[in-house]
């Protein structure tokens, strides 16, 4: 493995600790090379050992100190996110004392005082990123100042990676999706109560299924728990217009009225799918087909995510033809 | 605690840390170190007490220190001492004053001044110890400080950071790497060097050089050892080991002829003591190291011939020059019967006396005048000083006025050998007869075998030796009371243990406190003299067995290195991946789906396997979901996070084999109500 490998993005600074630990040596050593001092000679080849030791220890730390970040699934601008971070020191003989780590703007993010040999911690870092799309995680910066800080050596962590940040979420669902599709809060209603609709099939009991579900009589008979399955009223799928045609892509104005439509339809896709609503999209020429279930939202809310301002030259939505519309945002509003 | 509060308390442990050598120093007066040692003690009880002293207060306090300073002797007695005083002094004051980080830092190094003072200046072996214990609490403290500088709690954890075993093998990895520094450390002396200046002391004065020969004072420093090649036994003859003479009387002391010295005639390798001795037939060869050679060669009685690696002179009192110091200096001498040093006939000089000393002759013919004989005279003069004077260190000697002879002999009556010496000299040339002082070692400390002696500067010694004529030449007396010479000590039971005790006493001195040039060119001789031993006994088979070995050993050390670092996991087999007692689970869980109609292909994951053995035992979904979790961390985990359990996994088979045998059940009820249907 090359220098550039193990430690990307190297800096090393000398402290005001380790400068006078050098201005010191070189006293001493004036010294004991007059007087001939042993003792003195002793003292300044043990500062230069303890030197030398020192630098290899830190150097080491650096090397071996691996860190993993581990962000969630979903990321919506605005919102904090907690990323879990692993610190791992795969050396066998050097402790890592006093790491810190520090976010893109230099702030520290944590600072951990001993991973011993082979040994992991976890910590939680809470993030906010302002900006939906692709955004640089770091780069940030692991530092290692001791065991005896003449030194501050760093290298850098997650330079290039990227993740996708979803559009800020708004604190309400525009009233016009909850409208639309119907049936909407009839079938929440039925969703609580959890023993109307259709009965789709009858099944065996599985750890987490609802007690109110087992069906009695066939529980009986068959001498194991049978649970009924029943099939809501499905409420009928919509499609969201986004257009992001403007006539002036550059005018900070629009920018910041075309964001907040992104995010009112985000908003809108992501509540629909809590209640388990189909909803589809329609981002310039591109369909997305309805989704229904909340683990498919990233099929919706990427491309929202990723969505830029056209000039008015771009093509235009797509025709849905008939389709169940139930908005059309665009930068110049609804 | 505040963080301040807590670095007071430490720098007051660290004050007193640095001045524990302090009491047994002698450079610098007592109220100095105990002024400091107050303030560290307060620092330690009271760390949260923070003096705030006007300005004022805190200049007059400096020129309290600056006079202090100048009442302790100023610069009078050097400049080591006041600079000792005033560091103190400062310090005393500069930790007291400490309220934030960085009046902390400054006042660590004034700490780090006072310490490197305390260390410099001790010569005791303790000092070892002392100084890698600092090492250890240097580091400590050092790794302390920058993690309270990060803001990290150092104390919270159970235990203090960090691990003393992290300190303590940082120090020993330091010391590993310091050794080679300090022995390629330039020993070459410098235009600068302290102590060039140092000052004659020879003469009647406490603190004696015996002509810088020896050191008559309390040091238990190794002046020389010596051994016989053959190994066999000391003689205690052998211990009274002579520099040379001294004639001249001046100024109150005895100094060395400088004239009047021919080379030595070396034959067959040796320089030969005596022109009329040319043989070694019938000698003993000793062999000596000299480790602080000053001038002169130290001769037991006897010797004939010397080798030494250096030009030597012969003077005319016997004493061997050599040319150039090398520390520390080895030569051989070869001794034949005990006889006096070759030697020229006493001439004018060996009679000379000081000036005004009538009372001091009138003393001499008193006590041996009315005798005949140079023998008689020297005997009697001998037996009244061992009768009639106390031997003492402490002499207290007023040089500048006083005639030291007169004035040890009429007025105190006590001295040290050099004194007696003197006063005998004295005394015989008054009566006319030809006498001079002698300075070398005489006793010192013999191995448990008693084939070793090893003679300290403590063991100088000053005698006397006088005309008899021309049948017995010079011969020695000694005027010096038995309590004041030298004597031999043996060892014995317990002794063994003070004797190894003083050998690494010896070792202190010679490989750290008196290392220097010469042990350096030593080294390199040594090293040069092995390599060439070694290249010279290199042959083809030597080079074929010596090459094979080290292969030996470098496959050896790669397997070693290569299980130091997988540890003790068991080997990885198949794909390389671990196969942990989870995921054989799932491969019986595999094989448990064929004759059930499940289709496992051979690319099939776990998860694809625990999938289907869920859709066929239902019953068993739960256990079958943390079977497929703990296997998906065996094989694809890392390793190091969550250790499987073999119980819990037994526990989930057989979870999973009452699932199936249930479906068993079930099918086989289905299959007998359709035969009844």
């Amino acid at each position: 493995m090359s220098f550039a490998d193990a430690f990307p993005g190297f800096k090393l600074r000398l402290t005001r600790w380790g400068a006078a630990y050098i201005a010191g040596c070189v006293v001493l050593g004036f010294a004991a090379v007059n007087t001939g001092n042993n003792a003195l000679m002793s003292m300044l080849a043990m500062a230069l050992g303890s030197y030398i030791v020192s630098g290899t220890w830190s150097r080491q730390v650096l090397a071996s100190v691996e860190v993993a970040v581990s962000l969630p699934a979903e990321i919506f601008a605005g919102r904090s996110t907690f990323a879990e971070i692993r610190l791992s020191n795969r050396s066998r003989f050097f402790p890592a004392y006093g790491l810190v780590l520090r976010g893109p703007d230099g702030a520290v993010l944590f600072t951990e005082k001993l991973v011993g040999t082979g040994e992991t911690c976890r910590r939680s870092v809470e993030l906010v990123f302002d900006r939906r799309g692709w955004t640089p995680v770091g780069p940030w910066r692991l530092e290692v100042l001791l065991p005896l800080g003449f030194f501050l050596k760093s290298k850098e962590l997650l330079p290039e990676q990227r993740i996708l940040v979803l559009p800020r979420l708004l604190s309400a669902e525009p009233a016009i999706t909850l409208e639309g599709g119907g049936g909407a809060r009839s079938m929440e209603l039925l969703a609580d109560r959890g023993r109307e609709g259709e009965v789709s099939q009858l099944r065996d009991y599985r750890d987490g299924d609802d007690h109110r579900q087992l069906h009695w009589k066939q529980t009986a008979r068959q001498q194991r728990p049978i649970v009924v399955d029943r099939q809501h009223a499905a409420e009928g799928p919509i499609y969201l217009v986004l257009d992001p045609r403007v006539p002036d892509p550059e005018d900070s104005r629009t920018q910041a009225r075309f964001e907040h439509s992104v995010s009112e339809v985000a908003t809108a896709v992501v509540g629909r799918l809590g209640r388990e609503a189909p909803v589809g999209l329609v981002i310039g020429p591109v369909v997305i087909p309805p989704v229904r279930s909340g683990r498919q939202a990233g099929r919706l809310l990427r491309p929202l995510a990723e969505v830029e301002l056209k000039s008015m030259a771009a093509d235009g939505p797509a025709d849905l033809g008939r389709g169940p519309v139930a908005m059309i945002v665009g930068a110049s509003g609804r | 605690m505040t963080d301040i509060v807590a670095e007071r308390r430490q720098l007051g442990w660290l004050v007193l840390w640095a001045l524990v050598p302090m009491p047994f120093l002698y450079i610098v007066l007592p109220p100095f170190w105990m002024a400091t040692g107050i303030a560290g003690i307060f620092l330690v009880l009271r760390p949260d007490k923070i003096p705030r002293p006007s300005k004022t207060l805190l200049n007059l306090v400096a020129v309290g220190i600056v006079v202090v300073v100048a009442m302790a002797g100023g610069l009078n007695i050097g400049p080591l001492r006041p600079l000792g005083h005033l560091l103190l002094l400062l310090t005393a004051v500069q930790v007291l004053l400490v309220h934030d980080r960085r009046s902390f830092l400054r006042s660590l190094a004034l700490v780090a001044m006072v310490w490197v003072v305390s260390v410099a200046s001790s010569t005791h072996m303790m000092v070892a110890l002392y100084f890698l214990v600092s090492a250890v609490v240097g580091w400590w403290v050092g790794i302390r400080l920058h993690l309270m500088s990060l803001g990290i709690a150092v104390d919270d954890a159970g235990s203090a950071l960090p691990r003393p075993l992290h300190v303590i093998a940082a120090v020993a990895a330091a010391l590993l790497i310091a050794t080679p520094f300090f022995l390629v450390m330039p020993r070459l002396g410098s235009p600068w060097i302290a102590g060039s200046s140092f000052s004659r002391t020879t003469g009647f004065s406490p603190s004696v050089d015996l002509g810088k020969l020896g050191r008559l004072t309390e040091s238990q420093e190794v002046a020389l050892t010596m051994r016989a090649s053959d190994g066999s036994e000391i003689r205690q003859d052998w211990s009274r080991l002579r520099g040379t003479a001294f004639d001249q009387v001046m100024a109150g002391s005895f100094l060395p002829r400088r004239a009047d010295m021919a080379p030595l005639q070396e034959l067959r390798g040796v320089a030969w003591l005596s022109p009329d001795v040319r043989t070694l037939d019938g000698t003993v060869e000793i062999e000596i190291d000299l480790f602080n050679p000053r001038r002169y060669l130290m001769l037991p009685p006897g010797a004939v011939a010397v080798q030494a690696d250096t030009q030597m002179a012969l003077d005319v009192y016997g004493g061997v020059l050599f040319g150039y110091r090398r520390e520390p200096l080895s030569y051989r001498v070869w001794l034949g019967e005990p006889r006096p040093p070759y030697s020229a006939e006493p001439g004018p000089r060996d009679t000379l006396l000081p000036r005004d000393q009538e009372a001091v002759r009138e003393l001499a013919q008193s006590v041996a005048g009315r005798l005949e004989t140079n023998e008689a005279q020297a005997l009697t003069v001998e037996r009244f000083l061992q009768d009639n004077y106390t031997y003492s260190l402490n002499s207290g000697v007023r040089i500048h006025n006083t005639d030291p002879v007169a004035w040890f002999l009429l007025e105190s009556g006590e001295g040290h050998c050099e004194f007696f010496a003197g006063a005998m000299v004295v005394m015989l040339r008054h009566l006319g007869v030809p006498a001079r002082m002698v300075a070398g070692y005489a006793g010192g400390d013999l191995s448990p075998d008693g084939d070793n002696l090893v003679v300290r500067e403590a063991n100088a010694h000053a005698w006397v030796e006088v005309w008899l004529g021309a049948d017995q030449g010079w011969v020695s007396f000694d005027p010096t009371p038995a309590v004041g010479v030298p004597g031999l000590g043996g060892v014995n039971g317990l002794e063994r243990v003070r004797w190894a005790w003083q050998q690494i006493e010896l070792f202190w001195d010679r490989k750290l406190l008196t290392f220097g040039f010469g042990d350096q060119i030593d080294l390199i001789d040594d090293l040069i003299e092995a390599f060439h031993r070694a290249s010279r006994s290199i042959d083809r088979k030597s080079i074929l067995v010596g090459g094979a070995a080290t292969l030996l050993v470098v496959i050896l050390l790669v397997v070693l290195s290569r299980l130091w670092r997988r540890g003790l996991r068991p080997w990885r087999v198949g794909s390389g991946r671990t196969r942990g007692p989870a995921s054989r689970a799932v491969n019986r869980l595999a094989r448990a789906l064929v004759p059930v109609g499940g289709v496992v292909p051979p690319w099939a994951t776990v998860r694809v396997i625990g999938r289907q053995a869920e859709s066929f035992w239902p019953q068993s979904a739960s256990a079958v979901g943390e079977l497929v979790d703990r296997a998906e961390d065996e094989l694809y985990g890392d390793g190091g996070d969550r250790d499987v359990d073999p119980a819990e996994i037994r526990r989930l088979w057989k979870t999973i084999r009452s699932g199936m045998k249930h479906r068993e059940l079930t099918v086989g009820e289905s299959q007998q109500a359709t035969v009844d249907s």
